[in-house]
């Protein structure tokens, strides 16, 4: 492979952010002159969203996520704004890696799609098969790539060989080499008319899917399992269970209570934006849930733990958590109607 | 959550910290620095731990002649039958023909090499598995 060097050293201006998605293409358009926080990326690209899979297993666990689908902030992000985005994918891993070597070469800075597993700068315990990570590559220096990734607070270097293997890891979400990076963008984005739709997508996707197992509904889904887990299986695997959704709520890069606080945190400027003061009630009142959500993250962690009790109280602790969820449903369904109807 | 309830626990972020968002006293959201969550450190051992004993179990497979390097090595780096078909090509039902030691034993180098390709390993560090103080990276 062709070692391209940057012409000059190069710089990009890192901010630390809670989610590698909205932080990484928030950072690509501050690097491009429209600075928006990552919290209005999030919330223009409707970000925000619940999902339990209980029939996809990723290494023997359902699929629960607390937002859309990887990729989709991006996409919606850009169409709302105004960015036009080149987004390439690649079969050939060399190919992959020339491509990008050449944007580099011209100081053009790139998102990445990557997976987690193969990124030798991630906490060692943080590192499992999740192929949906977000990165920006913005120079290189002998055999090390110079990488912005948002989710930590400076910038980090990463050799060559590992860059490759992320980008090309496989299997569910596989980023096929994944590169992305702005074309061109509308000079005046209209931020009101964005905020408006993107609030308006996830007011529809909370509450209108006729499926039980998306939105708000997706969360009465979980509530119901939840409270079946020590009944269905064993102990050690309902703790299992129950530990994958605290980490897909905590761990993986939220901002806290899955997702719940940055879009409060959306809701709340959107509120001056479009001048709907029912926005800053409804920010309000979803810091609120988010608290709801902590809790029962604090909850399902004594009862991993042990000391929530012994053995034969299980059911009925796993059965208090399920209260939880239901509260957060119905309490979300409140906040999406409030914000529905203030639009 | 308000800045000062965001938590600064000892965790699994090795010194690094993330960003989280809390209310200041006007009730304004900022991105607040944590060190790390109790509660994201007892989840995430919790997962760790069952990842760890898919290892344990597979070294002693290994060890007992039930299972090759293979599963070994498959374990270590997280991986299913499924997962590690996506990496490599090589169909899973042929993957898992391939974790019995005696079909290993016979299997020449070309096609241990593509193992050892997706694993990122050494050819000589996948014949040996658990013994070849080979860690997942």
């Amino acid at each position: 492979m062709s070692a391209l060097e940057s012409p000059t050293p190069a710089r990009f201006d890192h901010v630390h952010a809670a989610h590698c998605e909205s932080g990484a293409f928030a950072a690509l358009l501050r690097h491009h002159g429209l600075n928006l926080s990552e919290a209005m990326v999030f919330g223009i690209g409707s970000g925000l969203f619940f999902l339990y899979l209980p029939f996809v297993k990723i290494y023997d666990l359902p699929l629960i996520s607390y937002r859309d689908m990887p990729n989709a902030i991006i996409a919606r992000g850009a169409r709302r704004l105004g960015v036009k985005l080149v987004r390439t994918r690649y079969r050939d891993p060399e190919r992959g890696m020339r491509a990008l070597d050449q944007m580099l070469a011209i100081g053009q800075p790139v998102g990445m799609q990557t997976g987690v597993f193969w990124l030798p700068y991630f906490p060692r315990d943080m590192r499992f098969q999740f192929n949906g990570h977000h990165v920006i590559a913005y120079g290189r220096q002998d055999n090390d790539y110079l990488l912005s990734d948002t989710v930590f607070e400076d910038v980090v270097r990463c050799p060559a060989d590992d860059l490759r293997r992320a980008r090309f890891s496989k299997g569910p979400l596989a980023p096929r080499g994944l590169l992305y990076y702005l074309e061109s963008r509308a000079q005046q984005p209209d931020i009101e008319r964005a905020v408006r739709a993107g609030l308006r997508t996830t007011v529809s996707r909370m509450l209108n899917i006729p499926l039980p197992l998306m939105g708000v509904a997706g969360i009465r889904a979980l509530a119901g399992a939840v409270a079946k887990w020590p009944l269905r299986m064993s102990g050690h695997a309902a703790r299992s269970h129950l530990a994958n959704v605290i980490r897909m709520q905590e761990e993986i890069g939220t901002g806290g209570a899955g997702f719940r606080f940055m879009y409060a945190a959306f809701l709340d400027e959107a509120s001056a934006i479009l001048g709907r003061p029912a926005l800053h009630e409804a920010s309000a009142m979803l810091s609120d849930i988010g608290d709801r959500w902590r809790e029962f993250a604090v909850q399902g962690a004594q009862l991993i733990r042990g000391d929530g009790g012994k053995a034969g109280t299980a059911p009925a602790a796993y059965k208090s958590l399920s209260v939880i969820l239901l509260e957060c449903a119905s309490r979300e369904r409140e906040v999406f109607r409030a914000i529905g109807a203030a639009l | 959550m308000k800045v000062h309830q965001v938590p600064q626990d000892d965790s699994i972020l090795e010194g690094h910290s993330r960003a989280c968002y809390a209310q200041d006293g006007n009730g304004q959201y900022l991105i607040t620095k944590s060190r790390g969550w109790q509660v994201e450190a007892i989840a995430n051992r919790q997962a760790l731990s069952d990842v760890e004993e898919k290892i344990a179990q597979a070294a002693r497979d290994v060890g007992e002649g039930r299972a090759s390097p293979l599963a070994f090595h498959m374990a270590c780096f997280h991986m299913n039958a499924g997962l590690l078909a996506a990496h490599t090509g090589i169909w899973s039902l042929r993957i898992r023909r391939h974790l019995r030691p005696s079909v290993f034993a016979r299997l020449p180098d070309r096609l241990l090499q593509r193992y050892a390709n997706a694993f990122g390993i050494a050819l000589s560090s996948l014949k040996r598995g658990p013994n070849s103080g080979q860690e997942a990276p």
